[in-house]
């Protein structure tokens, strides 16, 4: 769980955020509505999975992050497995400590993908003269978000051209008596080889972080992935 | 824009540094992750929690271990941090001779050297120390940065995290606590820069046990008021700075070059100096640095008096040549973080030092290559700094001339940069793949598509090689 580069994401996440309870956005690239059935292999590179729910102080959720964010990572991978897509992830969770490809290139690799969602978010900008505004539920992208191509021989090491990063960020409020679980949930897919952005989903739904209303929310998203047309 | 002055703090560098001559190669963790960064936060927070010395209830001891840990951990893991480098191996050294005696304190001491842009170092409560190399290029010798090291122990040996954590706790036990009690906030910052001063005395107090040059320390602070100092610049030549035979620029858009008002003068400089003095501290962590320099030079004339004699001054070439690598990697982070203008600035500033450095080269032309593609995409204002007007110092001059620069420009300005930089260093891969998306962003297929042949006869298996065929698949099909 990396908190700063949850900054860059601010854009996605407001845009998305305005006057909804509930709600699910995706974006593609034109191209990847012709190749997304294909998809064996998606790599993950550290997930950003921040809990706040259920917890009476906040020392007690740091203490559970890393068994929390484990037993997430078990729902993700058995998820993306039911749509046929073997999920490879890379987080502080589960890194070996021979693992430094982390460091030299994944992570520098998020820091750019971040960037670029960031900075060419160029649909949702122009609205309202550049202010945020909710971006319609399914289209596409109006521009390609693109990246440095530097880093496209990881496709070879890595044996996918598919590289990931997601967010879980879910919070309760107590409100007259009753209690609202709000979460956020957002995917973004790049295809090495090309260096640009394939899809993009946020979802706002409000349940409890029980494995069973996460299956529903992560089967559906996945499912999407692999069957978008 | 503040941080890139430093590189012109550094004075004239010296051109015997061969392993800037030809390229750079940015720093890369070539060995095993540190045992520290696998640590599990629960497991080390109880454990902490049942063998503490810190006088804390096991309710406190659980909330202050359990913060410090995630945020160590949090910093270790942001991909920021530098592992088993040569600059963390320097800072190491340093402080095994500033610990020399005290081999306990040594064995907690754990530091690191960071990618962080702005200047600074910070203390954990467990003794890791994280120092920023964008410090590196303020000072002028290893006794400063002995100095800024020795600081930072005496945070953890003064037990300041915990001190500022019971503080916290005593303010909040109190009645009438809010979380936006400002008085009990300000007491609480008011509290931290009482622990800055003592942390200064106590790090001076370290190096005139050590041969350093104890007055060195008193100019680190010195020196650190540059940080926020906007010195004066000759005026900025851009034909100069991209080094082309002809600059596609149109005057026009050279708006602020064209105007003659004088540079940043000595008046300015003693304004904005005497504005700072005056500013009030009492909403910063930090005291002011000339409190900060008034009590360590009082400290410092006693201790000179008591001791009457001269000190012995250390100035390695290791110290420059460390410096050095900080200025390149700071390149490379500038260009990671999008800092294109930036980057595109401090590499070819380094040029001028280094003019057969390929990588400097390269930088340069990525950040030119992206500020193109940002200009035509109509979303320049999201990756260029803002305006400065009046605009009085080279970097800003820049900075605004890409605020009023057209698309064309732009575009003409990127491809120049690329074809030229490609003459001289014909077998780089960068330069190679620019050539390409630049013709691909003018939307010249035909020429696209032959570089990007060129790169992959040149570079089969090359970094770019899937991305170039792809390319050359998508355009013949």
């Amino acid at each position: 769980m990396k908190i700063p580069f949850l900054f860059w994401l601010l854009p996605l996440i407001l845009s998305s955020c305005i006057g909804t309870s509930s709600g699910l956005w995706i974006e593609a690239n034109p191209a990847f509505r012709e190749e997304n059935q294909q998809i064996k292999k998606i790599i993950l590179i550290d997930p950003d999975l921040i809990l706040f729910e259920d917890y009476s102080s906040r020392e007690n959720m740091i203490l559970d992050q890393e068994i929390k964010e484990g037993n997430i990572l078990t729902i993700l991978k058995k998820n993306a497995l039911l749509a046929k897509i073997d999920l490879e992830i890379y987080s502080p969770v589960s890194l070996k400590k021979n693992q430094i490809t982390y460091f030299n290139y994944l992570l520098p690799l998020k820091e750019k993908l971040l960037q670029a969602n960031f900075h060419q978010e160029i649909s949702t900008k122009r609205r309202r003269g550049g202010i945020i505004s909710p971006v319609s539920s399914n289209r596409v992208f109006e521009e390609q978000i693109i990246l440095d191509s530097d880093l496209s021989w990881l496709k070879e090491e890595y044996n996918t051209k598919y590289f990931m990063i997601m967010g879980l960020i879910g919070n309760k409020n107590t409100k007259v008596f009753r209690t609202y679980y709000q979460n956020l949930y957002f995917i973004i897919l790049l295809d090495i080889e090309r260096a640009e952005v394939m899809y993009r989903e946020v979802r706002k739904f409000n349940a409890k972080h029980n494995p069973g209303e996460l299956n529903g929310v992560l089967f559906d998203s996945f499912n999407l992935i692999k069957k978008l047309k | 824009m503040r941080y890139l002055l430093f590189f012109f703090m550094m004075g004239s560098l010296s051109k015997l540094q061969g392993q800037f001559e030809h390229t750079y190669t940015p720093i890369q963790i070539t060995e095993d992750l540190p045992a520290e960064l696998l640590d599990n936060v629960r497991q080390k927070t109880l454990m902490e929690t049942a063998s503490q010395v810190d006088s804390l209830n096991s309710t406190d001891a659980i909330e202050f271990y359990a913060y410090s840990n995630f945020a160590l951990n949090q910093t270790l893991w942001s991909g920021n941090v530098y592992f088993h480098d040569e600059i963390g191996q320097y800072l190491n050294r340093l402080v095994d001779y500033l610990l020399r005696d005290d081999p306990m304190l040594r064995g907690s001491i754990h530091i690191y050297a960071t990618k962080l842009l702005s200047p600074n170092a910070t203390c954990f409560r467990d003794g890791s120390i994280f120092l920023n190399l964008s410090l590196l290029p303020y000072l002028e010798n290893e006794a400063q940065l002995a100095y800024i090291l020795s600081h930072e122990i005496s945070h953890f040996q003064l037990k300041h995290s915990l001190e500022q954590f019971k503080k916290g706790k005593e303010l909040k036990n109190q009645e009438a606590w809010e979380e936006n009690d400002s008085e009990k906030l300000l007491e609480i910052l008011k509290y931290g820069r009482e622990q800055e001063l003592q942390a200064d005395l106590a790090g001076l107090n370290r190096i005139l046990l050590s041969d350093y040059d104890a007055s060195e320390s008193l100019q680190a602070l010195k020196r650190l008021q540059l940080i926020d100092f906007t010195p004066s610049y000759p005026e900025l030549d851009l034909k100069a700075l991209f080094q082309l035979p002809e600059l596609p620029i149109e005057p026009s858009s050279i708006y602020f070059l064209n105007k003659s008002s004088p540079l940043y003068s000595k008046a300015d400089n003693d304004r904005q100096r005497s504005e700072e003095e005056t500013s009030d501290s009492t909403l910063s962590t930090h005291p002011s640095i000339e409190l900060r320099i008034e009590k360590l030079a009082e400290k410092l004339t006693n201790e000179k008096e008591i001791k009457g004699e001269s000190f012995i001054f250390f100035d390695s070439a290791e110290f420059r040549r460390i410096q050095l690598i900080s200025i390149f990697e700071r390149v490379e982070k500038l260009s990671n973080r999008t800092l294109y203008v930036q980057a595109l600035y401090l590499a070819l500033r380094l040029a001028e030092d280094w003019p057969e450095n390929q990588y400097l080269q390269e930088k340069a032309a990525t950040s030119l290559f992206w500020l193109a593609y940002y200009a035509k995409q109509k979303n320049r204002d999201s990756i260029l700094p803002p305006k400065i007007n009046p605009a009085e110092v080279p970097f800003d001059i820049l900075s605004n001339t890409f605020h009023y620069m057209s698309v064309e420009e732009y575009l003409d300005l990127g491809q120049a940069f690329v074809l030229h930089r490609l003459e001289k260093f014909p077998d780089s891969e960068q330069l190679m793949i620019l050539k390409a998306r630049m013709y691909e962003l003018r939307s010249n297929r035909e020429k696209s598509i032959e570089s990007y042949h060129t790169y992959l006869q040149t570079y089969p298996s090359g970094n770019h090689a899937p991305f170039a065929r792809h390319k050359i698949n998508t355009y013949t099909e």
